[in-house]
């Protein structure tokens, strides 16, 4: 039975488990900031994976001959695969890479103390994922000082894996005794779930008590008077989403900053002339914001679509309104970029990077056009890893010069296609599905 | 073995301004139980309650002999469930569903399966994201019915049915509860379909139970009497008597004969106008509206 589970939960997730060994495999591959960037993907996509695993923990599971015991440890176990397919992945590259004329930049002691962080930190987040959380509302929420505590509390925790490469040694030799205390009050929290067996179901962030599991037209959630006001026109629906817009770019910046602070003890503008266009992209926000984007513009407008559509609104309005929210994102990430330069000042670069901007407006644009078509933030994830691969395999290929010329002509490339892409999808799912499709349906809610 | 299906006794719970309870509500072996009730008025919440989604404030649920906590493994394992909200969207096909619910069921019978595969017109390569609602409801039922569970609990399993499909849905649950030690409780806002094939019916409001019992009882009970306006208004107030309609000079009341007999009629010198009895879905929404 509990293998039953485990296979079935692995199968649902199967398309994630290539991006864990890529990345965890880039990472065993790459130095310095790439090495940190893909250590902390690696980890933060098998983190998130517990909220899609969350969503099986739904009705369909629970009315199942299934203890929650069993429920449970079937989560656990299944989690615990993915920092040993992050593991694998880097055990391949550090003893194959030779071979092939690659220089790992981990040694079989750093990836089995790594190893053991991943698990650790994928146990804890099981942990934290089985207590009630508070669901994300509004900004309005970060008034509450409780509630910010915790959502700082939650960003501090996503931080993590990118502080891996500074928190785990990469010998033995390197192993203080602070850091076997640390790892074993980890291990103590990580293996708790499974050690304590109480009567209570998997959330994994997504199910809890807190939220009787009676229909929601009958126990609406709280939000729900203020979204069908919203719906009054389109005007309505836009604040909401531009509010989204703004969090994740503020959200963008601040780990930006942050980075600089902790990271590298430099705190430079994102258009400072000493800031080079790969690192601005991969360090500098952007592509935090690749991730966040298209997943909020787009759960945001998928559900309305339906309701949209009878509502006297032209398809064209609608179409254009769907490719251009996304654009909020980066175009407002820009604007705080240009105050943090005005604050930080320094010499700015010619372009104020122009050509990541377009990359980006392509990328969300798509992102979002995605999420609205199929209902899903697999879809966008798909579409968001897609250009990071391609683009940190460029990085790979090329060498440093190199690089810089081939990214000013590929990204706005990139850009410009993904922008068309996402008028064409939109006008799709706009003027030829049927109610009938998925876009239409809202998730089933737990 | 006990000798009712379910047995449920001063439960209780509470969210919000609503409250289920305490109720108690049984089910014998055997029957066809029809669970009615206006929207909200708590079938859902007392469904999730038996198969353990939520957790009651107070009271005890008891399924085939089994408490729904303390044998949660070995009641759902003889406990089928059909409601609305399985999807089952994220396992791509219908083959996969089935590979995956037939799992845990050592009762699961492949022949049976596919038989109401048939019936339903459901293949096992088709995408569950392209199945139409009803179609949908058609795969739930078909992977609940599949395993032969003693106890079928199902929730709105009719809802956007045609009327072709109700009938073999029905059609089905019948042949599913044949036999003593079988028992089907349906929660439906299809009161004619329930009419036509439940025995045993049960109606809730406002989280209280309404009244419960066999079907042939329950319409027997109740009675649907015209009378004169000065005489109606001589027994409005009266337990057992809620007025329906004041039209004019003739006035209709709802008669619960369990608390106000027939026989007090004569007594009190009442001379009803006339004297009918109700269909399901008449006393269904009579009672609804004296709410």
């Amino acid at each position: 039975m509990m293998w039953h589970l485990v296979r079935a939960q692995l199968w649902r997730v199967r398309w994630l488990l290539p991006q864990l060994l890529l990345t965890g495999g880039m990472s065993a591959a790459s130095e310095g900031v790439s090495h940190r960037f893909m250590s902390g993907l690696a980890l933060g996509s098998a983190g998130s994976l517990l909220l899609t695993l969350g969503l099986f923990w739904s009705r369909e599971l629970r009315v199942l001959p299934l203890v929650a015991e069993t429920a449970l440890r079937s989560a656990w176990y299944t989690v615990m695969i993915f920092p040993a397919v992050i593991m694998a992945a880097r055990l391949l590259v550090v003893l194959g890479g030779p071979l092939v004329g690659l220089a790992p930049s981990m040694t079989m002691e750093g990836v089995m103390l790594r190893a053991t962080f991943d698990a650790i930190y994928i146990g804890v987040s099981v942990w934290l994922h089985q207590r009630a959380d508070t669901p994300w509302t509004g900004p309005r929420q970060l008034l509450d000082p409780r509630e910010a505590l915790g959502i700082f509390g939650i960003v501090l925790w996503l931080a993590a894996p990118f502080a891996a490469p500074e928190l785990v040694p990469r010998s033995l030799a390197g192993v203080t005794w602070l850091h076997i205390v640390f790892g074993f009050a980890g291990l103590v929290v990580a293996t708790w779930p499974v050690l304590v067996t109480k009567n209570q179901w998997p959330s994994l962030g997504i199910i809890h008590e807190r939220q009787p599991l009676a229909p929601p037209t009958r126990v609406p959630p709280k939000s729900t008077d203020r979204w069908i006001d919203r719906l009054r026109g389109m005007s309505r629906l836009l604040p909401g989403q531009l509010a989204s817009a703004v969090v994740i770019a503020l959200l963008s910046l601040g780990a930006y900053v942050a980075f600089g602070t902790v990271v590298r003890h430099d705190v430079r503008s994102p258009f400072d002339t000493g800031v080079s266009d790969l690192e601005f992209l991969f360090v500098g926000g952007p592509v935090l914001l690749m991730l966040l984007g298209p997943v909020g513009i787009g759960t945001g407008l998928s559900p309305f679509l339906r309701r949209l559509k009878a509502m006297p609104i032209s398809a064209t309005r609608l179409i254009v309104t769907m490719t251009a929210l996304p654009l909020a994102t980066p175009l407002l990430y820009w604007l705080c970029a240009g105050v943090a330069h005005l604050v930080l000042a320094g010499p700015v670069v010619a372009d104020l990077r122009a050509s990541v901007l377009l990359f980006l407006c392509g990328i969300l644009t798509l992102g979002s056009a995605l999420v609205s078509r199929f209902n899903s933030p697999t879809g966008p994830l798909a579409a968001v890893g897609l250009p990071i691969g391609g683009l940190l395999a460029a990085m790979m290929m090329f060498d440093k010069n190199q690089i810089e010329l081939f990214f000013a002509v590929l990204l706005p490339v990139v850009g410009l296609a993904g922008l068309v892409a996402a008028l064409l999808l939109n006008h799709h799912t706009v003027t030829r599905l049927s109610s009938h499709a998925a876009v239409y349906r809202v998730p089933s809610s737990p | 073995m006990s000798a009712n299906a379910l047995e449920i006794r001063g439960l209780k719970k509470s969210y919000g301004a609503f409250t289920l309870g305490p109720l108690d509500l049984t089910v014998p072996m055997g029957a066809i139980y029809g669970f009615v009730g206006p929207n909200g008025s708590g079938k859902t919440t007392t469904i999730d309650l038996i198969f353990g989604l939520g957790k009651e404030d107070a009271g005890t649920i008891t399924a085939l002999g089994l408490d729904h906590r303390r044998d949660e493994k070995a009641m759902k394992l003889r406990t089928g469930y059909v409601g609305p909200e399985l999807t089952h969207s994220s396992w791509g096909r219908v083959g996969r569903i089935i590979a995956f619910v037939k799992g845990f069921y050592p009762t699961w019978d492949d022949q049976y399966c596919q038989q109401l595969m048939e019936t339903f017109g459901l293949h096992p390569d088709a995408r569950v994201l392209t199945l139409s609602f009803g179609a949908r409801i058609k795969l739930s039922l078909m992977l609940a019915l599949s395993w032969r569970p003693q106890l079928l609990v199902l929730d709105e399993p009719t809802v956007g049915l045609d009327a072709i499909s109700k009938r073999q849905v029905f059609a089905e649950l019948l042949s599913a509860v044949q036999g003593e030690d079988r028992a089907v409780f349906i929660s439906s806002h299809g009161i004619t379909d329930l009419e036509r094939f439940a025995d045993h019916v049960g109606m809730i409001r406002q989280g209280q139970l309404v009244f419960e019992g066999p079907m042939a009882d329950i319409l027997e009970r109740f009675r649907l009497i015209d009378l004169p306006a000065e005489q109606a208004a001589r027994i409005e107030h009266q337990a057992g008597v809620l007025v329906q309609q004041k039209a004019g000079s003739r006035w209709r009341l709802l008669v619960d004969q369990q608390t106000f007999p027939s026989a007090r009629l004569a007594q009190q010198g009442l001379t009803p106008l006339s004297d009918a009895g109700l269909s399901l879905e008449d006393l269904f929404v009579a009672l609804g509206q004296s709410a």
